[in-house]
């Protein structure tokens, strides 16, 4: 049952860029090992080496002895190497049981029509191998996402010769009890001698789930270490080659918190319960919780993405009123939504063009003709400020790595003059050298006498960057934490209140 | 490397190579192709398409589409005609009423897609179906004609004798719709909206109104060449002008480049685009080809334009 995966002298080029070099190392069976390093350090490319969405351009991989090269990825799901990518690759209009079995449904008879009797059967077999409360028939579309990556999931476990199964980011969207059960599937996979690669910026799952760390940087293999023989701070260090211990303590802090900028009083919306909280000038206002609790929402009504049923909002202590997202922008208040890639980037228009698109009309003449010098500074301006790395501003905005899109988000906000300014979970999935650079520029703001609003679940940053923290669960605020009295564990109690865990919907 | 270059150029400008060429063969081929009469015919041919085709490509870069052209083009045609000939308007005021019915079915195809969010292929299928009808209601289905009229010569003008008067609103359609796409905020909102819409929403771009003013847009320049057309032809006939023209506006947009999710206008490209299929059917009627044929040649071409511009997979 054994097997084993070798990498050896794997090399690839993109033009004009170097994404992995020389990368050499095994995977045996039986047990899990992490992938690390900073965005852009290799992990994923490697991945799709192995699925064969990528080729080589030199060395190669070796399958229980075997060299192998797969020209798509259906080759490698055949040959038993299953990726899971954050993005769903299931059909949402289709059961659990027609996903698992897409392209190789049992049939019966002379017809050789599908036998769904049979294709149940088998389905619910998995289902129970793996412990969930679904139905072969449930529409995948009625599933959590946490059982539509279990759909994935069991899709490659059906085929007999599964050898190897990839995690990339798998909790990235999914709750703490959704963790779990997916931590029990892998421990699964793992009893029964298969290989896993499990891809993730989490160093508490790291720890709990795997067994080894393969560490990447820059495109070259670090080397592997047993979870238990690296510390955290090594670990950091080897990623990213400098020490990150004290990034927060380091920080220019805004010292000057001024009067009431904006007040909202028994705020509610279709999907929050009513909400009242302030924001000072040159405050960071931090908003944690878990997730669903219901930040995002808030933070949606006040900028009119959602409609208010009831309460109010002032700004400098005049009552406004925000129809929908332009309006709140005329009246500064602009929010960098939580998923760049659905929510914020043009992704067949340029760098310069996403920054300035938000604030087009101050670039342009009363008959809404662009003025192109003045654009063009914008731009410029905004790629220069917030340090965004790309050879030009016509540089198609997916072609930069993720910390770099969400710069140029953030700057098409800034670029409004807003007087608050929300920023959703802005480091997620964004590497660790960016995550800084994100963080002197919130506290930058709060300089500049703007109100940021700072909504993430990652608990270190949330401490480490407000002034004061409101927490939220249930669609409520359940309290509120000056700086000095903030910590993890009153935070956390805070989120999760009332003993009942927010678990799988 | 250089392959990839190659690549990149036929990607680039593969409609306009396929229109070199047509225009190479045609001239090799075709008898009296490269007279100048033939040049003005091509172009007063497509007017209709090219015309309307620029509004499509907007309305196809937002992410969209609309098949109600071709009943637009009905309405307008017989507004036109019944005010101008059976009421005797002034023919500004029949063409104003004309242009003003067509941005009628253009708002109402926009305030379904833009405030209903419909979907776009069958927002514009309600109009597409009953448009036609509703034009052939105004004159009870009957043909207005007025041939030897005082206006039967407009269609047919052309400036200082040579030029037609069709070719002169053709490069100024066109100058207007580039001058839209690459210079206006319209122009970046619009392809802001088909690539990605819920950004452009929470950035707080007012989509429902952009989406309502794109598809207005469309519909006036389907109006704008049914009067054309209605005057060339002297007779206003709901139950076939602008029949199918909705397919040829779509193919041209297609072939022109700009893609059917929407998020890029291309307008030269469609402009070429529409250039193309006329010139096909040109060299279909000119060199007596049997029309059936003449499909398939012309599918065959398509495919060839298609396939030279063809985006490279991830």
């Amino acid at each position: 049952m054994g097997s084993v995966l070798e990498f050896k002298n794997i090399t690839k080029y993109f033009p004009g860029v170097k994404a992995l070099e020389d990368i050499c190392f095994r995977v045996e069976s039986g047990e899990v090992l992490a992938f690390m390093g900073e965005n852009g350090a290799g992990k994923s490319t490697l991945l799709k080496i192995l699925n064969g969405d990528y080729q080589p351009t030199s060395g190669k991989y070796l399958i229980d002895g075997e060299e192998r090269r797969f020209n798509n990825p259906s080759e490698a799901i055949e040959a038993g190497i299953s990726v899971i990518y954050q993005e769903r690759q299931i059909l949402m209009d289709l059961t659990v049981a027609e996903n698992i079995f897409l392209g190789r449904l049992p049939v019966k008879g002379v017809l050789r029509q599908i036998n769904m009797k049979e294709a149940y059967r088998r389905t619910q077999e998995i289902i129970d191998d793996f412990g969930l409360e679904m139905r072969p028939d449930d529409m995948v579309k009625d599933l959590s996402i946490a059982y539509q990556q279990m759909v994935e999931i069991m899709k490659a476990y059906s085929r007999e010769n599964l050898k190897l199964i990839a995690f990339d980011e798998p909790t990235a969207s999914l709750s703490d009890s959704e963790i779990d059960s997916l931590f029990r599937i892998i421990k699964k996979l793992k009893a029964e001698g298969k290989m896993i690669i499990y891809v993730s910026h989490r160093m508490q799952e790291i720890q709990t789930i795997t067994d080894k760390i393969a560490i990447f940087k820059d495109g070259s293999y670090m080397g592997t270490y047993g979870v238990h023989e690296i510390t955290e701070e090594e670990l950091i260090r080897k990623m990213v080659g400098r020490d990150l211990g004290d990034v927060y303590n380091s920080l220019d802090r805004n010292k000057e918190i001024g009067e009431v900028l904006l007040e909202v009083k028994n705020f509610k919306t279709d999907y929050t319960k009513e909400v009242s909280f302030q924001l000072r000038k040159g405050e960071v206002l931090g908003f944690s919780g878990l997730v669903g609790a219901g930040r995002t929402e808030v933070m949606r009504g006040i900028i009119g993405a959602d409609r208010p049923l009831s309460g109010e909002v002032y700004l400098e202590g005049k009552k406004i009123v925000n129809r929908d997202p332009g309006d709140a922008e005329k009246n500064g208040i602009v929010m960098v939504p939580e998923d760049r890639k659905t929510q914020g980037i043009l992704a067949n228009l340029g760098v310069g063009e996403n920054i300035t698109i938000g604030s087009l009309h101050e670039n342009s003449s009363g008959f809404g003709i662009i003025n192109r010098t003045k654009e063009k500074e914008m731009a410029e301006k905004g790629i220069r400020d917030f340090k965004i790395k790309t050879p030009n501003a016509e540089k198609k905005i997916v072609e930069l790595s993720g910390g770099n899109q969400q710069k140029a988000i953030v700057a098409r906000w800034m670029g409004t003059n807003p007087k608050v300014v929300i920023l959703d979970e802005p480091t997620k999935g964004i590497d660790i050298g960016a995550k800084s650079e994100f963080y002197n520029m919130i506290c930058e703001f709060a300089k500049q006498g703007l109100g940021v609003i700072l909504v993430s679940s990652e608990l270190p940053e949330v401490i480490g960057l407000s002034d004061r923290i409101i927490v939220m669960k249930g669609r409520e605020i359940t309290g509120e934490v000056s700086r000095e009295e903030a910590n993890e564990e009153v935070l956390l109690s805070l989120a999760m209140m009332g003993g009942k865990e927010n678990g799988t919907k | 490397m250089r392959k990839e270059q190659i690549g990149d150029i036929s990607r680039k400008y593969g409609a306009l190579i396929v229109l070199v060429l047509l225009i190479v063969i045609n001239a090799v081929i075709t008898p009296n192709f490269l007279h100048i009469n033939t040049m003005w015919n091509i172009l007063i041919q497509a007017f209709s398409v090219i015309v309307i085709s620029m509004g499509m490509t907007m309305v196809i870069a937002t992410g969209g589409i609309d098949i109600s052209v071709g009943s637009t083009m009905a309405l307008a045609s017989i507004i036109f005609a019944k005010l101008l000939i059976e009421y005797q308007m002034n023919f500004v005021v029949s063409l104003f009423a004309a242009l003003f019915a067509a941005c009628i079915f253009g708002a109402f195809n926009g305030i379904l897609i833009g405030v209903f969010d419909f979907q776009p292929i069958v927002a514009s299928l309600i109009l597409m179906i009953s448009g036609r009808g509703i034009a052939q209601q105004f004159n009870n289905g009957v043909v207005i004609s007025f041939y030897g009229n005082k206006f039967s010569d407009i269609g047919t003008y052309r400036i200082g004798g040579v030029v037609p008067i069709q070719v002169v609103f053709i490069v100024l359609v066109v100058l207007v719709a580039a001058f839209l796409v690459k210079k206006t905020n319209f122009g970046l909102y619009v392809q802001a909206i088909g690539d990605n819409k819920v950004a452009s929403k929470l950035m707080g771009l007012r989509t429902a109104l952009i989406l309502i003013g794109t598809y207005v847009l469309c519909a006036f320049l389907a109006g704008l060449a049914s009067v054309f057309e209605t005057l060339r032809m002297c007779s206003a006939d709901p139950n076939n002008i602008g029949l199918n023209v909705e397919l040829d506006c779509i193919a041209a947009v297609a072939i022109g480049g700009t893609s059917m999710s929407g998020g890029r206008a291309v307008i030269w490209g469609t402009l070429v685009g529409a250039l193309v299929m006329q010139l096909i059917t040109t060299m279909m009627n000119m060199n007596n080809i049997f029309y059936a044929y003449a499909l398939v040649i012309k599918s065959v071409i398509i495919i060839i334009a298609l396939y030279l511009q063809k985006e490279k997979e991830a």
